[in-house]
């Protein structure tokens, strides 16, 4: 059944692309022709497949682990942030597939959800996974971070050969830890002055465990200065550059560094993972600058609290010209109140469903808010108008993506390359 | 100048959905009223401060904060209790309600007892019952909960939900409310989305203070608030 669920994906995708923006459709339609799709094409990887989760930084740790791992020569698959599901996957799987289902590449890196990344290792179990944090997110989906921690133990309990996690956040530590003889787990660490360096440190969700779980390093990051990083791997240091500057950047590159050397070993190659950063963009909507006629708009994403603080406090001051867009897709900002806004001093227009929702806090804040234009249309109009080159939004995922198509931006996130 | 006193009980521990939100609104409201304000805190280990506050908050955590809190509320609840019967208000929300409330029983069977401020039994299902919400009386926000609530006789409740985009919540009695204890389920954050229940806080605590037009900007905003969610959940 692999060339029919192939053929017909490959029709459903052509037409969705014609609309602009990626979609689970084709991979959905592949699935239901072929339910063993995913083993059928990712079951043939030569050199293994490796899942990243956690509940931020994934998207970046991925596509900077991808790069170190190009830079050693391998062909890597991937997929973009969007594809992070089941049907998702099987979308993106779909670009890269010949007729037979086969695909050209050594190994698959691959992003996976908190919470559905189970029921792709169900079908595919990964060989490695890397846990990058456990933060407050998505709380409306998943409660609490209590959840999250069950689900990405699940992931552990499916995963083949080895676990590699953030051991700064205490709550993946002890996740790996109690894996660790079946799994070998290890950590990355980041050094306590890097993590005091920023406002609010590394936000992770809160933990009453007080023992102690440490794990052998795998890699650690020694500190982090604007757009760079020094990062240690088996006792030699190098600096490295990040896409945008964040203590949260820089943990995701030592991060990449630390599982691409679990999967390397001795083929591990500090230089080349060095020079594979140096090219290396902000990842789709994470810190993106778009152009567009004439002006240079900086997304911050929304996502949830920790990615929002780490982002502002990332800020080397307050931005200029702000507009602030956020839609159901964040069913309950309510956190917005446990930011610490220092860094922002205005907004020049709120716009989205939750337009009222923001306008309040900035108020009890005793910032101004600007136009408030329900309508992110007519909102980014107005925005666009106001003088001055430089301008930074504030948006969530889907007024990301919905931005992106407005703007003409028809580029799926992600992919092969 | 009269000072209005909060304490804010475990506000890193509990805080879970923007539960300073509450304080926040309480202190500028009543600074637009004209009040002085202090605010004073207390965190697991930490003893009670010496002055007795016009107001105790405490928020809302995830299972294994509220379960941390519950035991280091052993060691303040005579004090608190002291306090309530001089003359301190209360609020609650989330997980905090569970706190102030007769027990708490865990999916396991565990009960955990609470502060005993309302005459609510709290049980937790395990399912989740999320969304947005408009209440009869006029409140709006969200509701994120798998508490099964046992009220006693007097009921109490602060509310009915009216409307919701979760049809399991239609009709949901939230929280606890008796003049002296107030408590909900409701995010938002409850006050800074419902400003006329931070006024009648307020006025409990100050029965002479008059609500002015200083507050009509942050009054305007929250309503065009709760008219969003109420357009998207009422059609």
């Amino acid at each position: 059944m692999i060339p029919l669920a192939v053929l017909v994906g490959w029709m459903f995708r052509f037409v969705l692309r014609l609309r602009g923006g990626g979609s689970s459709v084709p991979g959905r339609v592949a699935l239901l022709i072929e339910p063993k799709f995913l083993q059928k094409t990712l079951g043939r990887m030569a050199k293994g497949i490796y899942f990243v989760s956690g509940s931020n930084g994934k998207s970046t740790t991925t596509a900077m682990l991808v790069a170190v791992m190009r830079n050693h020569g391998l062909k890597v698959l991937t997929n973009p942030s969007g594809g992070n599901i089941p049907q998702g996957l099987a979308s993106a799987l779909l670009a890269d597939v010949d007729l037979l289902g086969r695909l050209k590449h050594d190994v698959a890196v691959l992003e996976v959800d908190e919470a559905y990344g189970k029921l792709i290792a169900r079908k595919v179990a990964p060989n490695g996974l890397l846990i990058t944090n456990l933060q407050f997110d998505q709380l409306n989906r998943f409660h609490s971070p209590d959840e999250v921690f069950e689900h990405l133990n699940d992931l552990a309990l499916l995963t083949k050969d080895f676990l590699v996690v953030n051991g700064s956040d205490s709550n993946t530590e002890r996740l790996a830890f109690n894996h660790r003889d079946r799994l070998g787990s290890t950590g990355v660490y980041v050094s306590k002055s890097a993590i005091d360096k920023a406002a609010h440190g590394l936000l992770s969700a809160p933990s009453f465990e007080n023992e102690n779980n440490e794990l052998p390093r795998q890699a650690s990051l020694e500190s982090t200065n604007g757009l760079t990083a020094t990062i240690k791997v088996d006792g030699d240091t190098t600096t490295v550059a990040i896409p945008t500057a964040g203590l949260h950047y820089a943990v995701d590159a030592a991060l990449a560094f630390g599982m691409a050397k679990r999967i390397l070993g001795t083929e591990f190659n500090l230089d080349k993972a060095t020079e594979a950063m140096s090219g290396f963009g902000p990842v789709y909507g994470r810190g993106e600058v778009i152009e567009y006629q004439g002006q240079k708009l900086r997304i911050i994403m929304m996502k949830n609290l920790p990615s929002l603080q780490a982002n502002l406090d990332a800020l080397e001051s307050s931005p200029s010209k702000v507009w602030i867009s956020v839609d159901e897709g964040t069913p309950d900002p309510s956190w917005i109140y446990d930011i610490d806004l220092a860094k922002l001093s205005h907004a020049n227009v709120i716009s989205g469903t939750k337009t009222f929702q923001w306008a309040t806090r900035l108020a009890y804040e005793g910032k101004s808010f600007g136009k408030l234009i329900e309508n992110e249309e007519e909102a980014l109009d107005y925005f666009l108008a106001l003088p001055g080159k430089e301008k930074t939004a504030i948006i969530n995922y889907e007024q990301m993506m919905w931005l992106r198509k407005h703007l003409g931006l028809l580029d799926l996130e992600g992919g092969n390359g | 100048m009269v000072k209005f006193k909060v304490l804010h009980l475990y506000p890193s521990t509990l805080k879970l959905n923007g539960e300073s939100g509450n304080v926040l609104a309480l202190l500028k409201r009543a600074e637009l009223l004209g009040l002085d304000t202090s605010t004073s805190f207390s965190e697991l280990g930490m003893s009670l401060p010496a002055i007795r506050p016009d107001l105790i908050f405490i928020g809302s955590g995830v299972q294994s904060a509220t379960l941390a809190v519950a035991e280091d509320l052993l060691a303040k609840a005579q004090q608190i209790r002291r306090w309530v019967s001089e003359g301190s208000k209360v609020l609650a929300v989330g997980t905090g309600f569970d706190l102030i409330s007769e027990e708490l029983v865990l999916l396991d069977g565990t009960v955990v007892k609470g502060l005993a401020l309302t005459n609510t039994r709290h049980r937790i299902t395990g399912k989740h019952l999320v969304g947005e919400v408009v209440l009869e009386s006029d409140f709006a926000g969200f509701i994120n909960s798998d508490r099964s609530i046992t009220r006693g006789s007097d009921g109490l409740a602060l509310g009915k939900v009216k409307y919701s985009d979760e049809s399991r919540l239609i009709g949901y009695l939230d929280g606890y409310s008796d003049g002296k204890v107030w408590a909900s389920n409701v995010q938002g954050p409850l006050l800074p989305m419902n400003p006329h229940l931070a006024d009648k806080i307020i006025s409990a605590i100050f029965p002479k203070i008059k609500i002015t037009s200083e507050l009509s900007e942050l009054d305007l905003l929250a309503s065009k608030a709760r008219n969003s969610i109420s357009a998207r959940i009422s059609r």
